[in-house]
């Protein structure tokens, strides 16, 4: 087991200022394996989203440590992040976000646009990347022409189109019914384990989450607890191997609450002791949420 | 990168091709106007030099008095003699010829149509001063003009109009008492700055003195100029055997004129290319109304297209990205605007130099200059938009509705 893809370390946000000053984050501790497949859960203003934003680089920390591939992110500038999501990260969204009056092909193209792809070599990985995703067929269709499902699908394409290390997905079955919610759960957990891609996910469905390996349940800006599970249809032993191997305990689902006092960052594995739950497979996770916000 | 930015605004403006259309209006229209005014109002100074050269250029006109008129009180100047116009010829270098003038109004008869016009007398070096081809007939001989025959040469305007376009040349028509052999027909010149130049007789000076004027007082001299001379030196020439032939000395101001036609030329010049600035000022102020209006859409377009922008930013554009695509895009517009408007101004111009009376011309330089500035205002108006898309958090406008 080498450095985690992402590492945060008594990551705190604080909004606003005064007395109306609110702490969405107070002191998150979290590493990612490259390769997993995270759920993460939580009631609105757990700092499940201002986390998801953090791992995005599409805001900063207030505080703490934030490492992707080892590099420190909090350090790094506007343009920096921008550059970096451009060549790491992928993201989908609730609402689809595609580009009006736009072909999904175009759609599609638009982040090797910023890559500085030629228009041939644009059309060639854009198509690939339909392909993946099952609307080759339907490259010139507008995002209006297409139904919920299929827009999703089309802002898959986009987010995987740059081969990404993380694709971020906030609430992607959110504005879809139940069937097409499997789909896209199924398009995700293909693309996951063909492709390799990390992918981190915000869910508030139980049934989403249990398509993932990982899932982190946040609380009042803290990550509450962290449960490793089975993927549907996947045997405990399919799982690889990194992952039972040492280092594993790291998963401390003390809501540690009650050890309030202790500093951070706190180093993840080893103080705490490793819940019960046979299918624990060990470090994805450091929680170690202090209750670090005082 | 440019590239990339360029496609991109290209695609978005023809994603949206009515409000592009509404955005680049105030454009098309400004440079339109800018263009369309410039051009007609050099057409017209144009117009009016030509009209000017007709009267003659390097030709000088000296008359008695002060100004074109006789001035107020006090003994009224003399007018010229037939000995001045030698003197000036024979004395004065860079003179090719003088004309001297003497005219009266008269009404002329033919055959029942009768016509009130201008006589003119003077000698055969008015052609040299002012050539003035004929259309038919001739002109009338050294000897004709040294006894003073009733020979004339009629202006096409007199022709028109006591003629009705029928043969002229050979008749004998009445001219106030007198009877008069019209020996030629003169071409036509058009309306100078002074009237209808064509409704003229034009007769031997000798006539005009003995049956009209009844004096041998000549009110005008046309002087022609040497083009190797410059016409001040010729008229400070004329002035000083002027003043010495009639007499005045010391400080004493002249008692007679001389009018140099280039200073009407540039008199009127000079008129007009304020009048075209002042108009093509009016127009520059609807270009930048159309840059406000690019301006405004762009504002309405950055918010209306918050969450595009956010979209563009998660996926990894950078803020100088984003800046640069608005930016293009407001620049892509007003261009295609200043194109559109240069476009409208030759219709335009084409439409109306019919109705104006006045040559068609194409200046390149101010359909360079316009379509530039429509360029500039693009960058100007397109800028401050531009910075506030690049400047949007990508967090908040994803969330944007």
């Amino acid at each position: 087991m080498t450095v985690p893809l992402i590492s945060l370390r008594g990551v705190t946000k604080v909004y606003g200022s005064g007395a109306t000053q609110f702490q969405a984050l107070k002191g998150v501790d979290l590493d990612i394996t490259g390769g997993d497949f995270v759920a993460v859960m939580g009631p609105s203003g757990s700092g499940k989203s201002t986390t998801m934003n953090i791992l995005g680089c599409l805001d900063m920390p207030s505080a703490g440590e934030f490492t992707f591939r080892g590099h420190h992110i909090e350090t790094l500038d506007r343009d920096q992040r921008a550059l970096l999501r451009r060549k790491y990260l992928g993201f989908v969204f609730q609402g689809f976000n595609l580009l009006s009056r736009t072909s999904a092909l175009e759609n599609v193209e638009l982040p090797l646009l910023y890559r500085g792809e030629d228009k041939r070599s644009r059309r060639e990985l854009g198509m690939a990347a339909l392909d993946k995703v099952g609307l080759a067929d339907w490259w010139d269709h507008t995002p209006a022409e297409l139904s919920g499902g299929q827009q999703q699908r089309v802002a898959i394409a986009r987010a995987i189109v740059t081969s990404p290390d993380v694709l971020l997905a906030d609430e992607p079955t959110g504005n879809l019914d139940s069937e097409r919610s499997v789909e896209i759960m199924q398009l995700l957990t293909t693309l996951n384990r063909d492709s390799g891609i990390t992918v981190l996910m915000v869910t508030h469905e139980p049934d989403m989450a249990a398509f993932a390996r990982t899932v982190v349940h946040f609380k009042d800006g803290l990550v509450e607890r962290i449960e490793a599970q089975h993927r549907q249809g996947e045997a405990v032993e399919e799982s690889p191997s990194r992952l039972r191997e040492g280092l594993g305990v790291g998963l401390s689902p003390t809501t540690s609450s009650d050890t309030g006092g202790q500093a951070h960052p706190q180093p993840s594995s080893g103080s705490a002791v490793p819940p019960a739950q046979p299918e624990q497979r060990g470090t994805l996770f450091t929680p170690n949420s202090q209750a670090g916000g005082e | 990168m440019f590239g990339t930015t360029l496609v991109l605004a290209l695609r978005s403006i023809r994603r949206h091709l009515l409000r592009s259309f509404l955005t680049i209006l105030g454009i098309v229209i400004g440079v339109g106007a800018v263009v369309t005014m410039v051009t007609l109002g050099k057409a017209t100074t144009a117009a009016v030099q030509q009209q000017i050269s007709a009267l003659g250029t390097n030709v000088l006109q000296v008359r008695p008095g002060q100004g074109f008129g006789r001035g107020g009180g006090g003994p009224r100047p003399p007018d010229f003699k037939p000995e001045d116009v030698t003197a000036i010829a024979n004395q004065v270098a860079g003179v090719t010829a003088v004309a001297p003038q003497a005219s009266a109004t008269a009404t002329a008869i033919y055959e029942g149509a009768n016509w009130s016009t201008t006589i003119n007398g003077t000698t055969a070096a008015f052609l040299t001063v002012q050539p003035w081809p004929l259309t038919a007939g001739r002109y009338w001989t050294p000897a004709e003009e040294e006894a003073g025959k009733a020979v004339c040469l009629i202006g096409n305007t007199v022709r028109q109009n006591l003629f009705r376009g029928g043969a002229a040349v050979g008749t004998r028509m009445r001219l106030g008492n007198i009877s008069c052999d019209v020996i030629g027909t003169l071409s036509t010149r058009g309306q100078g700055g002074f009237g209808d130049q064509d409704d003229v007789v034009v007769m031997p000076i000798k006539a005009v003195q003995r049956r009209f004027t009844g004096s041998r007082d000549i009110r005008l001299m046309m002087v022609g100029v040497d083009t190797a001379y410059s016409t001040a030196t010729v008229q400070a020439g004329i002035m000083d055997l002027l003043r010495e032939r009639r007499n005045i000395t010391g400080g004493k101001e002249d008692d007679f004129n001389i009018f140099d036609t280039k200073q009407i030329s540039d008199t009127l010049t000079g008129t007009t290319t304020l009048l075209t600035r002042i108009v093509a000022a009016v127009a520059g102020i609807s270009l930048v109304v159309g840059g406000i209006g690019i301006m405004n859409i762009m504002l309405v377009s950055v918010t209306e297209r918050t969450r595009e922008i956010g979209i563009r930013l998660a996926i990894g554009a950078v803020a100088r990205e984003v800046l640069l695509q608005f930016l293009v895009e407001a620049v892509a517009l007003s261009c295609l605007g200043g194109l559109i408007g240069l476009a409208l101004a030759q219709l335009v111009i084409l439409a109306l130099v019919p109705v104006m009376q006045v040559p068609w011309t194409f200046d390149p330089q101010i359909n360079v200059v316009a379509f530039a500035i429509s360029a500039v205002i693009g960058v100007v108006f397109g800028y401050f938009p531009a910075r506030r898309a690049a400047a949007l958090n990508p967090i908040d406008a994803l969330r944007h509705e």
